[in-house]
């Protein structure tokens, strides 16, 4: 009998299959796909909605369109699919990019979040106040060759600021190493990237260890196992950090 | 052949004889001499109350309806006075028929104030539930923590149905209890989402939550859970459009909702020609003119019109709502023709509509030298639409549409200040000037406005005059 009660009894079983039925159909993805390693870098904010997580950026997160057949007229959500092949310490990396699905290969399925876009970089040699080079990569420059400058380093080895000798800013955070130096040469690049999303960009963490997750990538590293169902759409199924399973 | 019992009545003590089947639940029986109605049990024992299955016939909100009609009745007298119903005689003696109930309803929480009290309640416990999700606790296994948001949504649920239609009759608390039911179910769509790392395609949580909630809400008439709703395909409708639209142009996204805001006002339209359905009106119309005039908001700016805006990506879901809005203009024709003054709200509904899909089209796109004169133009419609508001407000009798348009209308107001002064005052007497003229136009002006506007609904209600 259709009555209030059976009818309000009915529509709450429907909202509880819903919830059956996502977790069932992400566990059966889980249980069914090709387990592979990807190695990641964290880079983390936090959603409102969604508590601590740590949003890890991949190799092919970010690729050159040279190396996509047609790359130039990809458009926002156009999928890509990714080639990987098996390296000698488990992981995998890219192999290949393609418009199409590929067949008989380990792949996986991404989209283009926007339209190719010009990155500009600079590729800047410094001769350090002991003699020595180094090369820098900023993706901002403003000197001229002959400057004295000095640049802040991260322990990833990238120039995160940069400024005269006599400028008055300092390098704010405690973990930067600065540098001092003479600009030798200072030429500037571009190419047209693409960013790929993946499915696995965000990996959800008990409140306050995300940071704490970010800080030990600078020393470590950090390794996603994700699972593959046939047509390449992929599922985080665990995070190692140095080959241990993070919980 | 049943044994013959031998009972006192419990009230006159006058001895009887019964020779019917007594039920092992007890047996109703009336005094032959005093009508005392009382039980006699198998044993020929009697007692006094009711059986389990009647409760008392008179539920707490009988008092609480009392108390509304005779606050109702002390503001409604005055009028009858005046227009000549009763006389102030006739009028005391009524009310002085109810010298019980008028000093108990000073001592009483007002029902609004219990009703406020709850639905917060439960935002409150909600929000506590989301928090509690989003911490994701790691000392419980991943069973363990769907288990609790699945048992808190139930519990809320069931709490909430029995609280509501049950015999002990607390409908406030029951709906706010129902309202958290469907929050914790929001909760939970999303505490599935973090459990799995899932960060594809968001847009699908606001769109499950809005549809599972959806149709409780017209099942139990429940209004808040209708707001919920709505809020949540409304949020559905922004994500999954910004996931489509090709060249990322938020002012082709404020149009989308724009449109999809005219097509909720029309539905809440829509509603009011059912009776059934008249109480869930409210969250539709109100949501539809806050979405509609605040996507047409952009556009009293001259930036505005310096962008070229395409139907492309977002076509689909363009048509889909002109389909949606078209349904519910139809309902209201079919429903409302023989009253005054019918087509009102469709049309206005229509004409914004259109203005929408012509912007979103590229149509009304000027060169950037006409885009100051573009924006005065749009300035006027958009006056003239918050006076369609008004207007429409008035005729249905519905504050909450002409609160809106004069919400909309002091928007529009500060910002044409700001455009005009901006530049040319000081920046301390722009404040001091800014000021007075709110004080003055919102304070005095809006004020006065909003109390004839008042009184004129009352005179109209009372009289019956049009």
């Amino acid at each position: 009998m259709l009555t209030r009660r059976n009818l309000f009894i009915l529509i709450i079983t429907l909202q509880l299959l819903a919830l059956a039925g996502m977790v069932l159909y992400k566990e059966r993805w889980l249980a069914s796909g090709t387990k592979i390693l990807l190695k990641t870098q964290p880079v983390d904010p936090r959603d409102l909605f969604r508590g601590d997580y740590v949003r890890l950026g991949y190799e092919i997160s970010s690729i050159d369109v040279s190396q996509l057949q047609a790359g130039d007229n990809i458009k926002r959500n156009d999928p890509v699919y990714v080639t990987l092949g098996r390296t000698s310490d488990g992981s995998w990396q890219p192999l290949s990019f393609a418009r199409t699905q590929p067949k008989g290969v380990v792949f996986i399925a991404g989209r283009a979040q926007s339209a190719p876009a010009t990155v500009a970089s600079w590729d800047v040699s410094l001769t350090l106040d002991d003699g020595t080079s180094k090369e820098l990569r900023p993706t901002w420059f403003d000197f001229r060759e002959g400057d004295q400058i000095f640049a802040c380093v991260d322990r990833r080895g990238n120039s995160r600021h940069m400024d005269r000798i006599d400028g008055k800013s300092d390098c704010w955070d405690k973990e930067w190493t600065k540098i001092t130096g003479t600009v030798a040469t200072a030429r500037q690049t571009s190419s047209k990237r693409l960013s790929l999303e993946y499915g696995i960009e965000n990996y959800f963490v008990e409140e306050g260890k995300g940071r704490n997750l970010e800080k030990a990538q600078a020393a470590k590293e950090l390794q996603v196992e994700v699972s593959l169902r046939p047509d390449g759409r992929a599922l985080i199924n665990r995070l190692l950090l140095d080959k241990t399973v993070v919980k | 052949m049943a044994p013959t019992l031998t009972i006192t009545c419990p009230h006159c003590k006058s001895p009887g004889r019964v020779d019917v089947e007594i039920p092992s639940e007890g047996k109703l029986l009336v005094c032959p001499s005093c009508r005392y109605r009382f039980y006699v049990t198998p044993d020929g024992s009697t007692r006094r109350r009711q059986a389990p299955d009647q409760p008392t016939p008179t539920p707490p909100a009988l008092n609480e309806r009392h108390q509304d009609f005779v606050k109702q009745l002390a503001q409604e007298m005055p009028s009858w006075e005046r227009a000549g119903i009763i006389t102030t005689d006739q009028s005391r003696r009524i009310l002085d028929r109810y010298t019980k109930l008028r000093p108990a309803e000073k001592r009483v929480v007002p029902s609004r104030l219990i009703a406020i009290l709850s639905v917060l309640g439960a935002i409150l416990v909600g929000v506590g539930i989301f928090a509690f999700v989003a911490a994701n606790w790691g000392a419980l296994g991943k069973e363990t923590k769907i288990g609790v948001i699945v048992g808190a949504m139930l519990v809320s649920y069931s709490a909430g149905y029995v609280l509501r239609y049950g015999q002990r009759h607390y409908p406030r608390v029951g709906e706010a209890l129902l309202l958290l039911g469907g929050i914790i179910f929001g909760a939970a769509i999303y505490f599935v989402a973090q459990l799995y790392h899932i960060s594809v395609h968001y847009p699908n949580g606001p769109l499950i939550w809005g549809l599972a909630i959806l149709p409780l809400a017209y099942l139990l008439r429940l209004p808040s859970l209708l707001w919920l709703a709505v809020v949540d395909l409304l949020a559905w409708l922004a994500m999954e459009g910004s996931f489509h639209q090709g060249n990322h142009h938020d002012l082709a996204l404020v149009v989308l909702v724009g449109t999809a805001g005219v097509a909720a006002w029309l539905i809440g339209y829509a509603h009011q020609r059912c009776d059934k359905l008249a109480p869930l009106a409210l969250p539709w119309q109100t949501l539809g003119a806050l979405t509609a005039l605040g996507a047409l908001f952009p556009y009293t700016f001259a930036d505005s019109f310096h962008h070229q805006l395409a139907l492309g990506d977002l076509l689909w879901f363009h048509l889909a709502i002109v389909l949606v809005a078209c349904v519910a203009v139809g309902a209201l024709i079919v429903g409302e023709l023989a009253e005054a003054g019918w087509w009102h709200a469709p049309l206005a509904g229509l004409v914004v509509l259109s203005f929408f899909l012509l912007t979103a089209s590229g149509i009304l796109a000027v060169p950037t030298t006409m885009a100051s004169l573009a924006a005065i133009v749009f300035n006027i419609i958009y006056a003239l639409a918050i006076v369609g508001l008004i207007f429409i407000g008035f005729q249905r009798q519905s504050m909450a549409q002409i609160n809106i348009a004069l919400l909309f209308f002091v928007a529009d107001l500060i910002a044409r200040y700001v455009d005009v002064f901006w530049q040319l005052l000081p920046r301390s007497l722009f404040f001091i000037v800014g000021g007075l003229l709110l004080l003055i136009a919102g304070g005095i002006f809006l004020e006065r406005k909003r109390r004839i506007v008042l009184t004129n609904l009352y005179d109209q209600e009372v009289t019956g005059a049009h």
